[in-house]
């Protein structure tokens, strides 16, 4: 019994180990370059308050790639986590405020889930230590509840519909030196959870059919979210969602099958690494650009091409061997819907690249803003992580990039990565000539999607109803317009009757049954 | 006789306060603060005895036949030195806080009766001297909740004593009818019905009794009505009520029953400790969603204690050692992070007559170190690691998934994503820029400030040292291991 006991910060366990080495090395690096550009681009009035936030979260969120039990990876998870609602309400504007309190909630709920699982797992394992905990639930009769668990709050990590404006929403409003660390490393403990918490290989075909499904949805679908969405960062939030839907298809990959999960465990890392610095160098890259004018600002945005190439997959870059790699391992999958995910998988892409022409042209329309700090500090910081994007998933001594190299220049791997770009920029130019009505559709999904409708439906429930009960003649004093009075006025006639009736009705009961016994 | 001793310092400490009289301030707070610091001694000396194995008891022949003991055990003894110790601190705070308030030694006089009668119940030996001392706890902390005398206090009094009193009645016909069937039972780790289990009927209808008066003051839903509106009373008096002895009595009651009268076995064999277990996770449940929406500060506060002191209840009903060891655990832990918020509560209060959470901005500019030691506060009670929360809910969340009752562990997990849903919005508006101009110095009396402070920090201290020998948790599983056999932490 006394491994699951709870422990004080001396039982916590932090070890690095091989999957936590490729992690530590991502986080470490975008949290402290991020960190860097934030104090440099961050009036120094704000810096305390900004700083507030992040140090903990950077903390926690470099730190995560160490833990080794369930306890420190729960709190380095929560501490990551729960500051970044400081980082995404900083502006303080409503919608920034409206946006931290969505990401809250989903917070706590993913957090809840996490705890939950992580219990379940080691009670099960009748340890901590997070490798015996992913392999014990494998055969346990609570595996199904724990893996769901564990599933629902990966889920609401890394964005998967229907949560799919959770990272559009906790970019869209965030100072951008702390959006490039939520966009580069956060959603990324996510994929660092599918590898250490994940059971490989166990769970039913049915269960890795649904997860591969639903990843697949949430790449096509938060393309088509993020095409007609407002501003540079939600775009590039749902570029995020859409690629975070392919790593849940690789996780997907490794839940049945035991000998594909070792590929699909290369595909999730490789395409942690390349998308964490890609999608932190383009949200850096997007700043830079707003800060610049002339030929500077025409440089920076020739230089935003890398990213956005390997984002697409093109030929030679870390996109392209992420998605070669995601590729083996749905391929050593047999059965119609495997099948069907690696028919389907080169055409994300042309969501991709749709979501990276509708970036660049919002990023190129955006007028110079001027600014007193001398953007040199911040190219310089962008410099480092575009270098970081070139070079990074080349010289990573793994498997895949082995495979990936060799085929890369064969005329065939070429042509698949190109015609999805191809198709994308051919519809680009289409998209010109078609009617005014078409073109208007641009720009009508606000970052955060069904997220701001179920939040607006919440708060209508809660003013329908307090006017409800108001208009009953309930005077509402000290409470706010809300759910919790008409609870409140059902919980105060249910006290009135069941504490004061009920007790002395027994008690008389009570007293004649002992009188006459 | 020494096992009498830390109910009967603060008893005369009381008295002597009331026979001090309202002139002399002085001696009073040295006579308090004495008896606390005697009291707080007595407790550690007793605690390291039971920890030796050696406890200490004595009974006092009340009728022939009938005596009144007092027990010193590890169970007793933690509950004990909760109330002693955050007496001790909650004195300092009052001295702070009823600066200029009037009858303060009709004030200070029953704050130590009340923590006498805490005592009592925590060590008390058996169901009817354990009955005495929650009586008189119930009598002696009325006029502490009435304190004000505004007609609101009055009508928060009443009700009180209208709850108080019907609980007090149910668990006198339980604890007479125990009698009656079973003699006098003393607390027995594991149970002491053993000789009449077979009285199923009578003795499930003596559970429910017993459960409806202890559930007064544990808050059970649905009678938990008094607790929200007892909150006019002054702040030392809501951390008294909240967090030191008053819901903790009820609690501890039923920690007792369940473990130490009836026994885990026989509440399980019986079928009781199911439904107990259902009515505390609804009252949980319900209790958080509705503490989600309160403007007011205090009673935001005082819907999160209905839903952590279920918390303590439903680890105890679920029989399972670690849950139940959890649940002890959390009644010291709970105590430490919710006399921490009464005392922001309050301070901010006196300070800037703030009431509501919609008051607050500028508050973190404005009082920097006691709003900080709410923060610390909040994020235990959601359970966020490496805080003290954490600990106590991992213990409950574990104990039922052992148990197989993952349903428990989800409503634990819930309401503590719940308690952040609570919580954050009064550190967001607090944090938010507002008209309180900072001043310079002190942000509030300072003994009313190093108090927060000192409890703030001890939420973090526990939470760091949860794992190790003398814990809350680790003197948690030793207090409750006799109850479960053969178990061992």
């Amino acid at each position: 019994m006394t491994p699951v006991l709870p422990a004080g910060i001396g039982s916590l366990t932090f070890s690095l180990d091989e999957t936590g080495t490729p992690f530590l090395i991502l986080f470490a690096f975008l949290w402290t370059i991020s960190g860097l550009y934030a104090f440099a681009t961050t009036p120094a009035g704000e810096r305390a308050r900004l700083f507030a936030y992040f140090v903990p979260s950077a903390l926690g969120g470099v730190t995560v790639a160490l833990a080794g039990d369930a306890i420190s990876f729960y709190l380095c998870f929560a501490l990551m986590a729960i500051p970044a609602w400081g980082l995404i309400t900083h502006v303080g504007t409503p919608e920034a405020r409206r946006a931290g309190a969505i990401y809250l909630t989903l917070t706590a709920i993913g957090e809840a889930a996490l705890l939950a699982a992580l219990v379940i797992m080691a009670v099960e394992a009748d340890s901590l230590a997070l490798p015996v905990l992913a392999e014990a639930i494998g055969t346990s009769p609570l595996r199904d509840i724990a893996v769901a668990l564990l599933l629902a709050s990966i889920g609401l990590k890394i964005g998967t519909l229907p949560a799919s404006g959770f990272l559009p929403l906790s970019y869209t409003y965030t100072p951008a030196g702390a959006a490039s660390a939520l966009a580069g490393a956060s959603a990324k403990v996510g994929a660092l959870a599918m590898l250490r918490l994940l059971p490989a290989g166990v769970m039913p075909e049915e269960w890795a059919y649904v997860v591969m499904a639903l990843g697949m949805a949430t790449a096509f679908l938060a393309a088509i979210l993020g095409t007609l969405t407002t501003t540079p960062r939600a775009v590039l939030g749902y570029s995020s969602a859409s690629q975070m839907g392919l790593i849940l298809v690789a996780a997907g990959v490794s839940l049945t099958s035991v000998e594909a999960a070792p590929l699909a465990y290369g595909a999730i890392v490789a395409f942690s690494l390349h998308h964490g610095l890609a999608k932190s160098a383009l949200v850096l890259g997007d700043d830079v650009v707003s800060r610049l004018t002339g030929s500077a600002r025409t440089a920076a945005l020739a230089a935003l091409a890398l990213p956005v190439l390997a984002l697409v997959g093109a030929p030679l870059t870390s996109g392209f061997v992420a998605k070669y790699a995601l590729k083996d391992a749905v391929h050593a999958l047999h059965g119609t819907v495997p099948e069907a995910v690696y028919a389907l998988l080169p055409w994300t892409a042309i969501g991709t690249a749709a979501l990276m022409l509708r970036f660049f042209a919002l990023t190129r329309e955006r007028t110079a803003e001027t600014r007193v700090s001398s953007p040199r500090i911040p190219i310089a910081l962008w410099s480092l992580v575009l270098a970081a994007v070139a070079l990074v998933v080349w010289i990573w001594p793994a498997q895949w990039n082995v495979h990936a190299i060799e085929s890369a220049l064969s005329p065939s791997s070429m042509w698949t990565a190109l015609w999805p770009g191809l198709i994308a920029i051919a519809g680009w130019m289409a998209l010109r000539y078609a009617p005014r009505s078409a073109q208007r559709l641009t720009g009508i999904v606000p970052p955060g999607d069904v997220l701001l409708g179920l939040a607006a439906a919440v708060t209508a429930a809660d003013r329908w109803l307090a006017g409800r009960s108001r208009s009953r003649g309930v005077t509402a004093r000290d409470e706010r317009a809300d759910i919790g009075h008409s609870l409140r006025a059902a919980e105060r006639s249910a006290v009135a009757w069941t504490a004061a009736s009920t007790l002395f009705v027994l008690l008389v009961l009570l007293l004649v049954a002992l009188g006459t016994r | 006789m020494t096992a009498w001793l830390p109910m009967l310092v603060p008893a005369i400490a009381g008295i002597a306060t009331f026979a001090l009289g309202k002139s002399r301030g002085r001696a009073r707070n040295v006579v308090n603060l004495a008896a606390a610091a005697i009291s707080i001694a007595l407790v550690a000396r007793l605690v390291v005895h039971a920890y030796n194995g050696t406890v200490i008891s004595s009974t006092i022949p009340m009728l022939p036949g009938l005596g009144l003991g007092m027990s010193a055990d590890l169970l007793g003894l933690l509950f004990a030195t909760v109330a002693t110790v955050l007496w001790g601190v909650t004195l300092v705070y009052a001295i702070g806080y009823m600066d200029h308030a009037t009858d303060r030694a009709r004030f200070f006089g029953f704050f130590a009766l009340c923590i006498a009668a805490a005592n009592g119940v925590a060590l008390a030996d058996d169901p009817l001297s354990l009955f005495i001392f929650y009586e008189i706890l119930s009598l002696t902390t009325y006029p502490l909740v009435v304190h004000t005398g505004t007609p609101e206090a009055l009508a928060a009094g009443r009700k009180y004593l209208f709850y108080a009193l019907g609980g007090g009645a149910a668990l006198l016909v339980g604890v007479a009818w125990l009698a009656v069937i079973a003699g006098q039972t003393p607390f027995t780790p594991g149970g002491a019905l053993a000789a009449v289990s077979d009285r199923t009927a009578e003795l499930r209808v003596i559970f429910a009794l017993l459960v409806a008066g202890f559930g007064v003051k544990a808050a059970l839903m649905p009678l938990h009505g008094w607790l929200p509106g007892a909150m006019v009373a002054p702040a030392p008096v809501s951390s008294l009520l909240h967090a030191v002895a008053v819901v903790k009595a009820g609690v501890f009651g039923i920690i007792r029953l369940v473990n130490e009268l009836y026994g885990p076995e026989l509440a399980t064999s019986l079928g009781v400790a199911t439904p107990l277990a259902i009515l505390a996770a609804v009252s949980i449940i319900i209790a958080s969603v509705i503490a989600l929406r309160q403007d007011d500060f205090k009673r935001r506060l005082a819907y999160s204690t209905i839903a952590q002191l279920s918390y303590i209840t439903l680890g105890t009903a679920l029989c399972s050692p670690l849950a139940a060891a959890g649940a002890l655990a959390h009644l010291a832990h709970h105590a430490v992070m919710k006399i921490t918020m009464f005392f922001t509560a309050g301070s901010v209060y006196e300070t800037l007559h703030v009431k509501k959470v919609s008051q607050m901005p500028g508050l973190a500019r404005r009082m920097p170190l006691t709003m900080a030691s709410f923060a610390v506060a909040a994020f235990a009670l959601a359970g966020i690691p490496p805080l003290v929360g954490f600990a106590s809910k991992w213990m409950l969340g574990v104990g039922s998934a052992q148990s197989g009752s993952v349903w428990a562990l989800i409503v634990y997990v819930s309401s503590g994503a719940l308690a952040l849903g609570y919580m954050v919005p009064i550190l967001t508006s607090a944090l938010r820029e507002g008209d309180h101009t900072p001043a310079r110095g002190a942000e509030s009396d300072p003994r009313m400030l190093w108090p927060i402070v000192t409890v703030g920090v001890l939420t973090v201290v526990l939470g760091l040292t949860a794992g190790l020998p003398g814990s809350p948790v680790h003197w948690a599983m030793t207090a409750i291991a006799p109850s479960f056999g053969g178990w061992t932490p």
